[in-house]
């Protein structure tokens, strides 16, 4: 590990790695602060230009902007209380009656520090725990360990669609089916090309994160546009960092927020906004100001900041570890690096071990070029805001186009990012979850091919007597169960009850 | 009638029709070659997949109910329309046109519609940007992009 760590380092720390990955962390900070665009949209407009970096550079790129986010997020929820991230969601309780009382500059001092401390001790975690992690799942996986693994990765579409399940299954579904046009992974037969040579090699990775983020996006924001009142900024032109007394009593908080960050981040599907939440209600349980969370509390920001930041380093152990994403930008994240020819899932330790723990270092430098790039993004966060809307959407259109073009150089993947664009706005319309698909997109290919393989080793043995002889199967394939209908029925209890109280 | 079809049955329906299409080209799929030693053949794991899908799109038309809130798209759908076509005309013509010379156009077009009048405003941003996107891709990226028409003043 410690040879790893020293080989990433010198990977890691040359002048163009870190210009690419402070160009990240300021471009994560800015579009995280714009209301509704959010980090999976900033990854996609990133990535037609990481396509000719190398793959160090390449991540130096997205894992500023994945790492930069979320903290951009928390600078609108604090000038304009609107969170320019769902993850920034609580910080705008405290952060924005502070910015009213005049204490814009200290509320973001809060914030940052906060973010800063939350995103590098996820990092952390990440670095102890994702090794450990790989080194188990290499021992213990074949190929039908493997398949329960992604099963269990798959069920968390469940708990992504909370109230929609159904709905959040079938996209799951129609992603698993999207990766199944093309060349069939194992004997490399034709399926499902309807005689258009086009889609001989699939559906490519581009077309559908373009369709379904910034495309689906852009429609959304025009309809959006129609209706929407313009903000006043509140005036702030830098940072006031709390001083060394100030922490006095805010140090325990600080660290249990973030363990419930890394904690949440972990488990695939809880998603950031909500554990951000539970951060904040366990602060306001134990925090001897609780009364005042709501009304401009340092002790809110600290949770909802050192929470919200620490998710990044959390929600990357699975993925990186295991190949599991649990969380759009995280499948996003793995996704991307299909494009740079790193193959996730178990084996990217072993197959790339420069790349993961040049990622770890990545993000860590990220977490800390934070406060650089806020002294940017502050200052210039009244231009940011007021730039009209159009600018924004024609940019992202042109950047779309661009990155979708790119990759595979045929004109086919224009239109055809377009018509998946369409149709992710017209699933956001009626409430289709739109991540479950990227998911069952990204684990399809992988869950085939391990099928497959699982399918030579079981022989002659039924289905049943083959999995029952692996307990680590079985137990996986369990959980992922307990992922699936868990929610379905958590669902049908709330729905059911609701019922017998409108009777009564 | 009416209270039968609303649009989640509808959208149901029509995830159905798209499973039985795939499923047919499954069950009618000849194999190029066969090798023995797989004991999946192609055409196994997605007809596995047509069939719960299928399956679920059929428990979601059971299950549908009329959608209890939509947004509201009656202020917007011109706009929206309008967009896509805009959208669409630019994707369709940039191999035509070139990536600086559709850009351009693009974006004259987009911002006006979206309420961006001021003339020099909007052309000097419009010319900036697709400056600027051919300059980083073309010329300090050596991506080539197409050239469209400005390959006959090449």
């Amino acid at each position: 590990m410690l040879e790893n760590i020293l080989a990433s380092l010198s990977m890691t720390f040359t002048p163009e790695v870190i210009l690419i990955l402070f160009i990240g962390v300021v471009f994560g900070c800015i579009v995280g602060a714009i209301p509704g665009l959010g980090t999976c949209v900033a990854l996609v407009v990133c990535l037609p230009f990481t396509l000719k970096l190398d793959s160090i550079s390449a991540i130096a790129l997205l894992m500023g902007v994945y790492g930069s986010s979320i903290y951009g997020g928390s600078i609108s929820a604090v000038l304009i209380n609107t969170p320019g991230t769902p993850q920034s969601a609580a910080t705008g309780l405290d952060g924005y009656p502070m910015a009213r009382k005049g204490l814009a500059g200290q509320a973001l001092g809060w914030v940052t520090l906060a973010s800063i401390f939350g995103g590098l001790l996820s990092c952390l975690a990440l670095m102890v725990a994702a090794p450990q992690l790989a080194d188990l799942s290499l021992k213990y996986g074949g190929p039908l360990e493997i398949c329960a693994l992604i099963c269990m990765g798959l069920a968390c579409i469940s708990s992504l669609s909370e109230g929609n399940q159904i709905k959040g299954i079938l996209m799951g579904l129609a992603g698993l089916l999207l990766a199944t046009i093309g060349n069939d992974p194992v004997s490399g037969e034709m399926r499902f090309i309807f005689n258009t040579d086009a889609l001989a090699g699939g559906i490519s990775l581009m077309p559908v994160v373009v369709g379904i983020f910034p495309l689906a996006e852009v429609f959304y924001r025009i309809h959006e546009l129609r209706s929407s009142k313009e903000v006043q900024p509140i005036e702030c032109s830098s940072l006031i960092f709390p001083k060394l007394v100030e922490w006095k009593g805010r140090v325990t908080n600080l660290v249990r927020s973030a363990m419930i960050g890394i904690g949440l981040g972990i488990l695939p599907g809880v998603g950031a906004t909500a554990s951000t939440f539970v951060s904040y209600t366990t602060a306001q349980k134990f925090s001897k100001n609780g009364l005042d969370f709501g009304k401009g509390e340092p002790d809110g920001l600290i949770a909802a900041e050192s929470s919200n930041n620490a998710i990044t380093g959390g929600a990357l152990i699975p993925t990186l570890a295991l190949g599991i994403p649990g969380e759009p930008a995280t499948a996003l994240m793995l996704a991307s690096m299909t494009l740079h020819g790193i193959i996730p899932g178990v084996r990217l330790m072993v197959d790339n071990p420069d790349v993961v723990y040049s990622s770890f270092m990545l993000l860590i430098l990220a977490n800390l070029l934070i406060i650089p790039a806020a002294f940017i993004v502050i200052r210039t966060f009244g231009y940011i805001i007021k730039a009209p809307a159009p600018i924004l959407l024609g940019l992202i259109v042109v950047c779309s186009l661009v990155g979708v073009y790119i990759p595979s150089g045929m004109f086919f993947d224009v239109p055809l990012a377009l018509a998946i664009g369409v149709m992710a706005f017209g699933m956001r319309l009626y409430n289709f979850p739109v991540t479950p698909l990227l998911i069952g997109y990204v684990l399809g290919p992988q869950l085939e091919f391990n099928l497959s393989q699982a399918a030579i080793y079981r022989g002659d043995m039924s289905v049943f007597s083959y999995v029952t002889t692996s307990p680590l199967a079985m137990v996986l394939f369990s959980i992922a169960g307990l992922f699936l209908f868990l929610p379905i029925l958590r669902s049908m209890f709330l729905a059911g009850k609701s019922a017998l109280r409108a009777k009564v | 009638m009416g209270q039968m079809l609303n649009i989640n049955r509808v959208i149901a329906l029509v995830f159905i029709a798209i499973g039985i299409v795939f499923l047919h080209s499954a069950k009618t799929f000849e194999p190029g070659f066969l090798d023995e030693s797989l004991m999946m053949g192609p055409m196994a794991y997605p007809t596995w997949l047509l069939y719960i899908w299928i399956a679920v799109s059929f428990l979601y038309f059971l299950g549908g109910q009329p959608e209890a809130k939509t947004e509201d798209l009656s202020s917007s759908a011109k706009a929206l329309l309008f967009n896509l076509f805009l959208i669409a005309g630019y994707f369709f013509l940039f191999p035509v046109l070139g990536l600086p010379l559709s850009t351009f156009l693009f974006l004259v077009a987009f911002l006006f519609f979206e309420g961006i009048k001021d003339a020099k405003r909007l052309l000097l941003f419009s010319f900036s940007v697709s400056f600027l996107f051919w300059f980083i891709f073309e010329q300090i990226l050596k991506i080539s992009m197409p050239r469209g028409v400005l390959n006959l003043f090449s």
